[in-house]
């Protein structure tokens, strides 16, 4: 079997392990990228739409064009890459070090690290996941592997389509699908509120007149061997299904868009899971429970923006690179704790010192006009910043001054 | 006309209103919007994107500019009628003048 040292392994070649990689790279770490898949950019490949990097890029791009910066940056720099290149396993070894073995096309082969990065993105929930009711027919598909069939192997997935689920993605194929002449039938959300941002609803539905049915969901799939048709029924308040409102819809395919779950699988029985996230507890160098091991991109936590997946990369690709110089210096690291209509926040630990912490969460329902704080114990506020809006659909990012930092803070959106 | 703005995540609620000589834009949080809103009153525009087949897999495109909404339709039929011959690069251009809207089709990734 083949061994292979290194300084930094990064799992995934999407933005978050091409940004990692440049990042740790430019910090003087010897670096490779390894991802199962034959070309680099992950996710960005397939979503062929406009709206990215406009934040970090200042400029408007579609998927495949800002992974195209990315490989062209990593390119430049001559970072080896292993494509259609699996990790099976990660083990810290006793001298500090990670074996990792990984499967590729001339065989197994064992990689030796100092630091490893995980950047193996999300997957979909799927329909056990949301435990979707009735017989199993070919035609119900999950909206990112539509959007994967359509526009990287241009193979339409159907005629009548109906879209479980308000997620992005969902919104971003309704319009795509219409695009493919398809009749897309309608967007049923059990929740009622979209779980996808407005302005998707608007330039994806509202724009095409592609009818959303807030508060009502699919309790039944129909058809034998190909979808004929679903069972549609109004959702109550305490999400029981209002069974008098049930209703046949015919359509042949089924697109699912019920959420992403980080794809932590590799490493979930040696670290810390944050159970709200499903990604790793990690801290404020992105470092999870196991020292040398970092985290970032949509395996750490789902995010709706590439920019921030591309900044937050950044910096644990620097972090991992004084790791492996022995130059990370690490304090007392307090907690950093949910309050207030927070659902989630990364990471859990910080500590005091110089610069600034970049706290990233998501709140559990919709409040205008607010502000996001982050607290100490006894009350003392330690940042705040007004907010025209929260939405649970959107992340947040409160920054705060790490002089500050001097014992557990609580991160809240609050009235004043 | 009542409108969500989709210029940032925000979404702010617009209010437009067409006078004689102007259009007014309520309800924005920044300048983006009132740009948004007056486009949307006067005419509204998007950005195109969709695949054209190349090899056994496709090659995505773009519109470099948005189109007036209204052409939108048409310029995927004018996408889907463009047969490509290898080789291509990303930023090719593969339709000048799309529906005489005098923006160009381009190519933005090969899978
Ligand atoms: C449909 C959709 C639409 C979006 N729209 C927008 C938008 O309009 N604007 C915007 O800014 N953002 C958008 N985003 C968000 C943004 O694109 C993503 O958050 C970002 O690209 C995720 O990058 P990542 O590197 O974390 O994950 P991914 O891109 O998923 O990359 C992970 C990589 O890891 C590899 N991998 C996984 N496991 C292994 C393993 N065991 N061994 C080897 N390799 C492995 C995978 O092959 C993959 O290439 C969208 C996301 C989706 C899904």
């Amino acid at each position: 079997m083949d061994k292979i040292k290194t300084e930094i392994l990064v799992i995934g070649g999407g933005a978050s392990g091409l940004s990692a990689g440049i990042s740790a790279t430019r910090n003087g770490a010897k670096v490779i990228i390894v991802d199962r898949e034959e070309k680099l950019g992950g996710i960005l490949k397939q979503c062929i739409h406009n709206g990215f990097g406009l934040k970090y890029y200042k400029k408007e791009m579609t998927g495949p064009e800002y992974a195209n910066n990315l490989i062209v940056e990593a390119k430049s720099l001559n970072i080896p890459i292993l494509m259609q290149t699996s990790v099976t396993k990660v083990t810290k070894m006793q001298n500090g070090s990670f074996k990792v073995k990984v499967v590729s096309p001339n065989g197994l082969k064992e990689i030796i690290a100092k630091a490893v990065i995980l950047a193996m993105g999300c997957r979909e929930r799927t329909a056990a996941s949301i435990s979707l009711g009735g017989t199993r027919p070919v035609g119900v598909i999950s909206a990112g592997s539509a959007q994967k069939m359509i526009n990287v192997y241009g193979q339409m997935i159907g005629k009548n389509v109906v879209i479980v689920g308000s997620g992005d993605v969902g919104l971003i194929m309704a319009r795509r699908l219409y695009f493919e002449g398809a009749n897309v039938i309608g967007v049923y959300e059990i929740n009622s509120i979209p779980s996808g941002l407005n302005r998707n609803i608007v330039q994806c539905l509202n724009d095409y007149n592609i009818p959303l049915h807030l508060s009502e969901t699919v309790v039944e799939v129909l058809g034998k061997d190909r979808v004929s048709g679903v069972v549609v029924a109004k959702v109550n308040p305490d999400f029981s299904f209002d069974l008098k409102t049930r209703r046949v819809i015919p359509c042949d395919t089924i697109l699912l868009s019920v959420g992403l779950v980080p794809e932590t699988d590799l490493v979930s029985n040696d670290i810390v899971i944050n159970k709200l996230t499903s990604g790793a507890v990690v801290d404020d160098n992105y470092q999870t429970s196991t020292s040398g091991l970092f985290s970032c991109g949509n395996v750490l936590h789902v995010h709706d923006i590439v920019d921030d997946v591309t900044m937050e990369s950044i910096d644990a690709g620097k972090c991992a690179a004084l790791f492996v110089k022995n130059k990370l210096t690490e304090g007392k690291k307090f907690k950093v704790l949910t309050g207030n209509l927070v659902r989630y926040s990364v990471p859990s630990y910080a500590e005091g010192g110089q610069g600034f912490l970049n706290v990233k969460f998501r709140v559990s329902g919709v409040k205008k006009d607010c502000f996001i704080t982050a607290r100490l114990a006894d009350g003392t506020v330690i940042a705040k910043r007004p907010a025209k809006i929260v939405l649970p659909a959107q992340m947040e990012q409160v920054v705060i001054d790490k002089s500050k930092i001097v014992g557990d803070l609580t991160i809240s959106v609050e009235d004043n | 006309m009542k409108l969500t703005c989709i210029m940032c995540p925000v979404g702010c609620n617009l209010t437009v209103k067409k006078l004689k000589n102007e259009i007014i834009v309520t309800g924005n949080g920044c300048p983006r919007g009132e740009t948004f809103g007056k486009s949307e009153a006067i005419n509204p525009t998007r950005i195109v994107t969709s695949i054209i087949p190349y090899k056994d897999r496709t090659v995505s495109v773009k519109t470099t500019n948005p189109i007036p909404k209204n052409k939108i339709i048409e310029c995927l039929n004018e996408i889907r009628n463009v047969k490509l011959n290898p080789p291509v690069r990303m930023g090719q251009v593969v339709i000048k003048n799309v529906c005489g809207t005098g923006e160009s089709v381009v190519i933005t990734g090969i899978n």
